[in-house]
Formats: structure tokens, C-alpha cells, sequence
């Protein structure tokens, strides 16, 4: 436990420092925004606001999630972690909680901007609590992909190839809670379940495949 | 010679299949002849669910004991289910035109089937993607252990998930014994059919690594 938190401190201490990709994502996902907003109108962006959000955070996420193991790669520091007395499974944790931390903020400013530029409250409870559980799935199927994408050809291809299909429970969960969250209703319970059945499966096996993902 | 039996096997099969479906069975009263499709349309979604659970199995015993030849198998049922997957949403379409009006609706099982296509022609790419063999069977084995696991998930989601279209019965009641006959022989002509490709598909990667082992330079030269 301690070194998963020493670990995602390393990442998360790194990326303050550099500020290289989590500002570069957030970006991206407003300028997503406007471009839906010319493509679409606000009028009706207000109406699909659930489906804008998360197909943005869906793709943010990939860009995002892409870069996991990029200051790993740089320096060939993940045969330095191998090496180290630290087990798999730790590595795997750090970078799902680090990940967790850099995602779950691009997506709070995203909502902030987003209530500020359509005049449509976002900023509810529900919606955290949304975020929160599909932000762990997004990032614990997505950090096992990106360990996967590392030294093949056309890395970046691999991780969308993956992640969308195997997360689409987990955008249709999100995007139905959050309608739901909008128009005043309780999040149905089934709904939650999905995201948290889909989040317990990847981390229980992230956990045991993980180590083989990392190999060399 | 194993290969010889199946192939007369499933060949006999698969030609008592077609008699039974275009002379045999009976015509369903409501949909008419188009209905005769289902007799296709099922076994070729069983030997594509079958497919990905043998890569699963095979990519299981993979990593457990690598061994080369799990992968082999593991990516041949991957092969062959991804288009046997293909035959299912085919014929799903060409069934679903009459009937349903519309080349496409997205119904569970319809979209359940998309998302299990996409996810193993992830597996194919991406195995495509590495070149190092051993490399190769790791990662594959990876996603071909995931992406099953994902599906009763997927299945969950999109049954759940508000469609604009009335779910679809397509009997009420149960079959007819007839129709119950040749479903099931469809299912055995298509069933061992499947066997004869897996162990043809196989073989031959047996074959494509061995030669690949060849090609590579050896120490002494």
C-alpha cells in the first residue's frame, strides 16, 4: 500500500512539475465542447449534454490515459521499477491512482466550464458520484491497455481499439445515470451496479494479468 | 486422418441440414419462409460464442504454462470466431429486413454481438501490431482473457439500456419438434465444421512458426 502511494506520488509530482499532458487533455476537452457547440447549437447541446460529456471524456480519457506510461518509456525507467522490490501489482495501482487523480480533475473543470459556458448547472452531487465510479473504470481498464499499447507499432492505435468497445457499459451507464442526474431523478441502482461490476472485474483482473502485461 | 472424418462428417451434416431446412421443416406461420434463416443464424452465434470461449480457456492456459501451442490455438478460435461473427450479424441482417422493417436495430442481442465483433478484431490487430512472437501470445492472451470477461457486462449494459425498438420475440412458446430437429442439426453440422477449421487453422500456424523459426539466422553462421 505504501509504495502504491509513493508510487502515484512519484506521477503525480512529475506531472505537476512538467505539466505536459493533463493540461494539454483539458484543453482538448473544452475545445471539444466549442466545436459542439458550432456543430450543434447550445440550445441543443443542453439537451444532450449527458452524451457530449462523456463522449469528450471518453476520448479525453484515451488521450490521456495513452501517456500513462510515457515518462516510464522516456527514460526506460519501467525496467528500473521491475527491478526494484516492488510487486506488479503495485506499479499497476500507482498508475490507476494517479490516473484516477488527473482524469477525475479534467473532468470537474470540464463540468465548471461547461455550467459556466451553457448556463447549465452541472455541479451536482450526483454527477460526483457518477464521475467518481466511471472514472475508476475508465482509468483501471485503461491503464492495463496502455501497459498492453507499449512497444508495439502504432501504439496509439491500440488503446482506442481496446478501451472503446470494452468500456461502452461504462459510457452507456454514464451517460443514462447522468440524464438521469440532469432531469432531477434518483440514479438507478442497476445503472451504478453496471459501473461498479465493471470497475471490481478490471481491477480484480488487472491485478492478476497485469504482471504479464509489463514483462519484457 | 482425424481431419478426413470430420471433413466427410461435417460435409453429410451440413447437406442433411439444408434438406431439412428447405424440405423438411415446416414454414412458421408468421414470418414465413425468411424464418428459415434462424436455422443458420443460431448455430453460427453458438460457434462464435464457442470460439471466444475456447480462446479464453486457450489464453488462460497460455499464460499459466506458456506454452506455444495454447496460442496457436487461442488466436485460430479467434480467427474463426471473428467470422462466424461476421455470418451473425449478416444473417441477422438479412433476417431482420423483412421482419423488422430495418437492416439494423439496436436490440440486445444485435448490439451485444457488435461489440463482441469489435472487441476480438481489437484482438487480431493488435496481435498484428507485435512481432515478437513470444511477445505476441502474452499480450493476446491478455485481451483474449479481458475482453470475455467483459462481455456479460456489455450484455448487462445494453440489455438495460432504453431502446427505440420493442424487444423482439421470436417464439412464443418454444419450438416445434421439427423445427426443434433441425436446429439441432444445424447446430451439430456447424459444431463439427468449427472443430475441422480450428484444427486446420492450427496446424497451420503451427506450420507459419515453424517456418518463422526457420528463417531466423542461427548462432553458428
Amino acid at each position: 500500500m505504501k509504495q502504491i502511494l509513493i508510487l502515484a506520488k512519484k506521477d503525480i509530482l512529475l506531472e505537476f512539475r512538467g505539466k505536459e499532458i493533463t493540461f494539454s487533455v483539458l484543453i482538448f476537452a473544452i475545445l471539444a465542447l466549442i466545436i459542439f457547440n458550432f456543430s450543434l447549437g447550445s440550445e441543443d447541446i443542453k439537451r444532450l449534454a449527458p452524451g457530449i460529456l462523456w463522449a469528450i471524456f471518453s476520448f479525453a480519457g484515451i488521450l490521456h490515459m495513452d501517456h500513462t506510461f510515457a515518462p516510464e518509456k522516456a527514460d526506460d525507467t519501467l525496467e528500473g521499477l521491475r527491478t526494484c522490490p516492488i510487486a506488479p501489482e503495485a506499479i499497476y495501482f500507482s498508475k490507476v491512482l494517479s490516473g484516477f487523480f488527473f482524469m477525475f480533475a479534467i473532468e470537474i473543470i470540464t463540468f465548471i466550464i461547461f455550467s459556466v459556458l451553457f448556463n447549465l448547472n452541472v455541479l451536482i452531487p450526483q454527477i460526483f458520484l457518477v464521475s467518481l465510479l466511471a472514472t475508476i473504470g475508465f482509468v483501471s481498464a485503461g491503464t492495463l491497455f496502455a501497459a498492453i499499447a507499449l512497444n508495439t507499432r502504432a501504439q496509439e492505435l491500440v488503446l482506442p481499439l481496446l478501451f472503446l468497445p470494452t468500456a461502452t457499459p461504462l459510457i452507456i451507464a454514464a451517460v443514462t445515470t447522468t440524464t438521469e442526474a440532469l432531469s432531477g431523478k434518483p440514479l438507478s441502482v442497476s445503472w451504478l451496479g453496471i459501473m461498479l461490476a465493471f470497475d471490481i472485474l478490471f481491477l480484480a483482473v488487472s491485478y492478476i494479468v497485469f504482471e504479464y502485461a509489463i514483462e519484457e | 486422418m482425424g481431419k478426413k472424418i470430420l471433413a466427410v462428417l461435417s460435409a453429410i451434416l451440413i447437406i442433411v441440414s439444408l434438406c431439412l431446412i428447405f424440405i423438411y421443416v415446416p414454414t412458421e406461420a408468421q414470418m414465413g419462409v425468411i424464418q428459415r434463416i434462424f436455422y443458420w443464424h443460431v448455430p453460427v452465434a453458438w460457434v462464435g460464442l464457442l470460439a471466444f470461449f475456447i480462446t479464453f480457456i486457450a489464453s488462460i492456459l497460455y499464460l499459466l504454462k506458456r506454452e506455444i501451442k495454447w496460442d496457436h490455438l487461442a488466436s485460430a478460435a479467434a480467427e474463426i470466431g471473428v467470422i462466424f461473427t461476421t455470418l451473425l450479424l449478416i444473417t441477422g441482417s438479412i433476417w431482420a429486413k423483412p421482419i423488422w422493417g430495418v437492416w439494423w436495430t439496436w436490440d440486445t442481442r444485435l448490439t451485444t454481438s457488435l461489440i463482441l465483433w469489435f472487441i476480438y478484431i481489437a484482438y487480431l490487430i493488435i496481435r498484428s501490431y507485435i512481432v515478437e512472437n513470444e511477445r505476441r501470445a502474452r499480450i493476446g492472451a491478455i485481451i483474449g482473457i479481458v475482453g470475455f470477461l467483459d462481455v456479460p457486462i456489455v450484455a448487462l449494459a445494453i440489455n438495460l439500456w432504453p431502446t427505440q425498438h420493442p424487444s423482439a420475440v421470436i417464439f412464443e412458446g418454444g419450438l416445434e419438434p421439427p423445427m426443434l430437429l433441425t436446429l439441432l442439426v444445424s447446430i451439430t453440422a456447424f459444431t463439427v465444421f468449427f472443430a475441422l477449421l480450428l484444427i486446420i487453422r492450427k496446424e497451420l500456424k503451427e506450420i507459419e512458426y515453424e517456418v518463422e523459426g526457420l528463417k531466423q539466422p542461427t548462432e553458428e553462421e
